[in-house]
């Protein structure tokens, strides 16, 4: 069974940082099982963008991106993703129907900071693009980032590693 | 008619009904404990949902009355939920002490609950039922835009001061 997360990593890297927490990780691009979300995503950086602690999926972080940033379905990893991997969502305008949701269009980032988690909304699972996955730095940064359920949300830096 | 509670929340509140009928025990129990005030959490698998955790003197372990209220969740239901020692684990135990002796809480849904989320997976929630409690004891029946509002900005600003306390008529 293929594992997206366990790719051998094919040179590209980016730095996750919470400025104001002082921490930072790096992760591989997977670059093999999601070209065009690699490349899409790399294209953008650097990024400044607040993140925001989720609420239906577990121990991860999301960081809304400008809603024009729509990349196609790729390497999609529904239910069980593994601490570090790094993942891009997006929902069109009425994917749900009703209010709030049918109306609001999405493009973000995931970050999975720890165990017992699965992307999903409102209405259960949902397909993300798996893209990169943090090597190292995971521990500090998954103690900033739950410290978001306590603390709100923190800007979020993502920077090529050159 | 039941008896009516009202939630406090930076400024603004909103009432709720309890189910007196329905879970009687239940509800005096709680009823016994208002006021009640603390720190209120956004939930992160349950969806819009905050959480009031009851500590020291309010601190209730109640066993299951009723009809089993998961599954069942719609906005503005507020549950009693307790989760015996033990079965949760990482940081979020350090929210608080008592949370290692176990989870005692309101869950108060201020929108949409979770569909087909992992906490409607969760083991513990088949077979021995007093490990794991969820009783529906109340709904809101006003819940103004700028109360949901402030539930839902728990998630951007962190932590904010709930307070829960009786509706005398």
């Amino acid at each position: 069974m293929p594992n997206a997360a366990s790719a051998e990593p094919t040179g590209r890297r980016i730095r996750i940082s919470l400025p104001a927490e002082g921490v930072s990780a790096i992760a591989d691009l997977v670059e093999d099982d999601a070209p065009n979300t690699s490349a899409a995503i790399w294209d953008l950086l650097p990024l400044r963008i607040r993140a925001i602690h989720d609420i239906w999926s577990g121990h991860l972080v999301l960081a809304h991106l400008d809603n024009k940033v729509q990349i196609d379905p790729e390497n999609v990893l529904t239910y069980i993703p593994v601490p570090g991997d790094i993942f891009y969502y997006y929902r069109p305008a009425r994917y749900f129907s009703g209010s709030p949701y049918g109306r609001s269009e999405s493009a973000e980032l995931g970050i999975v900071y720890a165990r017992d988690t699965r992307p999903q909304g409102p209405r259960g699972p949902e397909a993300v693009n798996l893209f990169a996955n943090i090597s190292t730095g995971l521990e500090d940064l998954a103690r900033a980032c739950e410290d978001m359920i306590y603390s709100g949300q923190k800007e979020l830096l993502i920077e090529r590693v050159d | 008619m039941g008896r009516k509670i009202v939630f406090e929340l930076n400024g603004t509140r909103a009432v709720a009904e309890m189910h007196d009928e329905e879970v009687p025990k239940t509800c005096d129990a709680i009823w016994d404990i208002l006021p009640v005030e603390g720190m209120s959490i956004h939930a992160n698998w349950a969806g819009r949902e905050i959480m009031l955790h009851l500590e020291g003197d309010k601190y209730l372990q109640l066993p299951p009355e009723g009809k089993k209220s998961h599954g069942g969740l719609a906005p503005g239901d507020i549950n009693f939920f307790f989760r015996a020692p033990g079965l949760a684990r990482g940081k979020q135990a350090a929210y608080s002490e008592q949370m290692r002796r176990g989870l005692s809480e309101f869950a108060i849904f201020y929108g949409d609950p979770a569909g087909g989320g992992l906490a409607a997976q969760d083991p513990t929630r088949r077979g021995d039922t007093s490990r794991f409690v969820s009783t529906k004891f109340a709904h809101f029946i006003d819940s103004p835009p700028e109360f949901l509002k402030k539930c839902e900005e728990i998630r951007h600003k962190g932590l904010q001061k709930l307070v829960v306390k009786r509706l005398e008529s």
